[in-house]
């Protein structure tokens, strides 16, 4: 009884349905944009990303000028410090003991002068960086059971051109290398701030090492007779200092999903390095490496290098978008080509683990909106 | 078989939002059984029983035309979010409060009787609502973003169901007065609600300024959602433990009527139904009452540079920002809720040259809380038999013009009903969601005569 009636009503109101809105089977399109007009995402705050993460880079980079690795570390005051050692002689004792046969007399050992320059003092200066509170330390050791008896003269001496600057002399008198396991210092010198640009060496001047008579029998297993310059020193970058800097971040975003067109990251930075950064050019890369062509990063990042006492503070802006204006692929990887080069005025500033640039505020504005649900078929 | 299954299938799938609102076209069926629902002064010869009958009424201020949009020449429709339809288009086409309500109401059993002058009725039934509130700066956010202040205040979600039994009392005075009340008792089983007093987004540059009011009202009939450490709610964690066992509220409505018949064949009738409320317990109660500014992630790492850790991030942020806007448990407490007031008023005639034929007037105002309703129809009833009434009317009303149209079948001393009411403006195809913005009644049931 009831179908009859209801048949009536219902079809009374299928006379009121509009054909244009049917949306059953498939024929609504649920595809929306959001925020057409732009979108401005705040992203955050972030760092200090201080210097301490980039000692890894800076050690490469010296490698790759001759200098050890792993030299560049943090002093107890917190500024960086560059450490590097070189063995000055490093002689087997055994060998000694061949060369002295089976005497029944001491042995003098003269294993000559040297003249060393050392690696820091040389190489850093060539690439902009300054040298300050520059020290040495010359530390010698025997593998010999007793102690041994040493003479010679360690002379720091700068020069300028031709002309000795300043020199600094220890003499070696009375003076005894002890027992195997224990170093002692044979001489430390600190370079006055003054000459710190002048040419530096330290000169072992006929060093003698007297040994006792079948002294060979007094050391088991191996043992060297050794001495060892370690140069410290702190750097601040000079005028004519510039490195550029290569990144490559994975970064896996997944942008296609949001069918973007442009976006625009802006950041206010505050840098405490004292060093002008300044980003020369940002590639998108795939996960293989390669470069994504379509994708063009305008940079617009230049921060103005600073200090601890006195931070710059710089707004940057990158904008994100394609070539030919359709929407940003996901992107994988991105490769940043950065160029540091010393801030005017800041040359002498110290470089410290407490340096660092630090994101204040960062946004992410994206033109166009957002689409999500897009109907691919 | 299938064909009468799937129609009827069809025809009550089309019962989306049910009406509890009262049957204008009750008031013109002859001899209807469950008049006095419009009118306590009214009722039919004779005794009945009525076991299951279906009221529902939805009212939108808005119509899905404001969220579908077809695209000529393609086939497809899209919505109003879609970069096909413009901002302007789509947000003029929104309500500065874009509202929906609906009531059901499904009688057990009605009973009615004479005895002398007066006539008596019985009735059990439940009855619910439910609705929703969303301000057009929600769109307005979601559409164009950018940097502005938004507003999401009066955004609402409320939801009642309860139990009613009422008794009615009608008495003619003289040959031509009726007059009639009808008193309801109430047990309250499962309600809701929340709304946002102040809801205010402030789009910045730098930052995403938040300020939000909002309370939480919920019965515990079945569980109490449990404090966190600090005293927020976690609605995630329900309790059995401390429920209440009993209903959640009760009380009471009262429906006036009256009915003169002015002359012979031409009646006056109005009414005032649910006077009334309920008193709810709210077992779970809460406050929101904070501001929170997302500036964003704090102290990203290059690692964060990806998906996963983007994601990691902004759940962070998400559990930052739910401590600043997090729920308070509130004490446990009374509410009162009135029904919202209904007024009828009808006038009908019935033609001296052909009795079968009545032509009346009828006017409703609803007091609903979120969208109040008013509208007149004129309308025109037909008994060509005497065991079959049409009436079918047309109107305006506070969404435009309206129509209606009922039809009572009587086989042996059953009595068949249903009605409709719709306004004008199109239907989504299979769905009858209206396009326009609409009120919507549909009615079923059957009696019995005694």
């Amino acid at each position: 009884m009831y179908v009859p009636v209801l048949g009536l009503l219902l079809l009374a109101g299928a006379c009121q349905t509009n054909m244009e809105y049917d949306i059953s089977n498939g024929l609504l399109d649920k595809e929306v944009t959001l925020f057409e007009n732009e979108l401005v995402v705040p992203v955050g705050s972030a760092g200090p990303f201080c210097l301490d993460l980039l000692i890894g880079q800076l050690s490469s980079f010296l490698a790759d000028l001759g200098l050890p690795k792993d030299i560049v570390s943090v002093g107890e005051d917190g500024n960086l410090l560059m450490k590097a050692g070189v063995n000055v002689y490093d002689e087997n004792f055994y060998r000694l003991a061949i060369r002295n046969g089976d005497n029944d007399e001491p042995y003098i050992w003269e294993p000559g002068d040297e003249d060393m320059s050392p690696a820091l003092s040389t190489l850093l200066p060539m690439v902009g960086v300054t040298l300050h509170n520059q020290s040495f330390i010359l530390e010698a050791s025997s593998p010999l059971r007793t102690a041994v008896p040493m003479s010679g003269k360690i002379t720091l001496k700068c020069s300028s051109g031709e002309e000795t600057s300043f020199q600094k002399e220890v003499v070696l008198q009375d003076f005894s290398l002890p027992r195997s396991g224990e170093s002692v210092v044979l001489a430390e010198f600190q370079v006055p701030e003054a000459y710190t640009d002048h040419d530096t060496k330290i000169l072992l001047i006929e060093p003698k090492v007297t040994l006792p008579e079948h002294f060979g029998k007094q050391v088991s297993g191996e043992g060297n007779f050794s001495c060892i310059l370690t140069q410290k020193v702190n750097i601040s970058l000079g005028d004519k200092f510039s490195l550029p800097l290569p990144l490559d971040l994975k970064v896996n975003l997944p942008l296609s999903k949001a069918h973007l067109r442009a976006a625009t990251v802006t950041m206010a930075l505050e840098n405490t390095v004292p060093l002008n950064l300044e980003v020369q050019q940002v590639n998108a890369l795939d996960a293989d490496g390669k470069e994504v062509s379509n994708i063009e990063i305008v940079p617009d990042i230049r921060l103005a290098g600073g200090s601890v006492g006195a931070p710059s503070t710089s707004v940057i802006a990158l904008g994100i978008k394609t070539k030919d204006g359709s929407e940003i692929p996901d992107i994988k990887r991105i490769s940043i080509k950065l160029n540091a080069s010393s801030a005017p005025g800041l040359g002498n500033v110290l470089l410290s683990a407490k340096q660092g640039v630090s994101v204040n505020y960062s946004s992410i504005k994206i033109n166009g909106g957002i689409t999500l649900f897009r109907n691919e078929n | 078989m299938r064909t009468k299954l799937t129609f009827t299938i069809l025809a009550l799938s089309a019962i989306v939002s049910l009406h509890a609102q009262s049957f204008q076209e009750g008031f013109l069926l002859n001899n209807y059984r469950l008049s006095f629902r419009y009118n306590p002064a009214l009722h039919a010869e004779g005794d009945f029983i009525s076991v299951g009958e279906f009221t529902s009424y939805s009212s939108n201020n808005i119509g899905a035309g404001a969220f579908l949009y077809p695209l000529e020449g393609q086939g497809k429709v899209v919505t109003g979010l879609n970069s096909a339809v413009s901002s302007e288009e789509f947000l003029g086409a929104l309500k500065d409060i874009n509202a929906k309500q609906t009531y059901l109401e499904y009688s057990l059993f009605s009973y009615g009787f004479a005895r002398g002058e007066a006539y008596h009725t019985v009735e059990a039934g439940v009855r619910a609502s439910y609705g929703v509130a969303v301000p057009k700066d929600v769109f307005r956010f979601l559409k164009i973003g950018g940097e502005d202040a938004f507003s999401f205040a009066d955004t609402r979600v409320q939801g009642r169901l309860y139990m009613q039994l009422a008794y009615g009392y009608s008495r003619k005075i003289g040959d031509r007065l009726s007059v009639g009340a009808r008193a309801k008792l109430l047990a309250g089983l499962y309600g809701g609600e929340m709304r946002f007093n102040r809801f205010d987004l402030r789009a910045g540059g730098d930052s995403y300024r938040l300020d939000i009011q909002s309370h939480l009202d919920l019965t515990n009939l079945t569980g109490k959602m449990m404090d966190t450490e600090g005293g927020f709610l976690n609605p995630l964690d329900w309790s059995s433990k401390d429920k209440w066992r009993m209903p959640s509220g009760g009380g009471a409505a009262l429906d006036l009527g009256i009915s003169w018949e002015i002359a012979d064949g031409l009646t006056l009738a109005a009414s005032v139904l649910d006077l009334g409320g309920c008193f709810w317990y709210y077992g779970n109660a809460a406050q929101c009452d904070g501001t929170a500014t997302i500036t964003g992630l704090k102290d990203f790492s290059l690692d964060d540079i990806n998906l996963s850790g983007a994601l990691n991030q902004a759940r962070q942020l998400g559990n930052e920002l739910l401590k600043t806007v997090q729920y308070v448990g509130l004490d446990r407490h009374f509410e009162y809720d009135p029904l919202p007031m209904q007024a009828n008023v009808g006038l009908r005639y019935k033609m001296p040259f052909c009795e079968a034929l009545t032509v009346g007037l009828t006017g409703n105002y609803a007091a609903y809380r979120i969208l109040p309703y008013w509208e007149g129809r004129l309308a025109l009833a037909v008994n060509p038999f005497d065991w079959l009434d049409v009436t079918a009317n047309i109107g305006t009303g506070k969404y435009g013009m309206v129509w209606g149209a009922a039809a009572q079948i009587r086989v042996l001393r059953f009595r068949a009903h249903a009605g409709i009411e719709n306004g004008f403006g199109g239907t989504v195809p299979y769905e009858g969601t209206p396009l326009k913005a609409n009120k919507k009644a549909l009615v079923v049931g059957l009696t019995y005569d005694l």
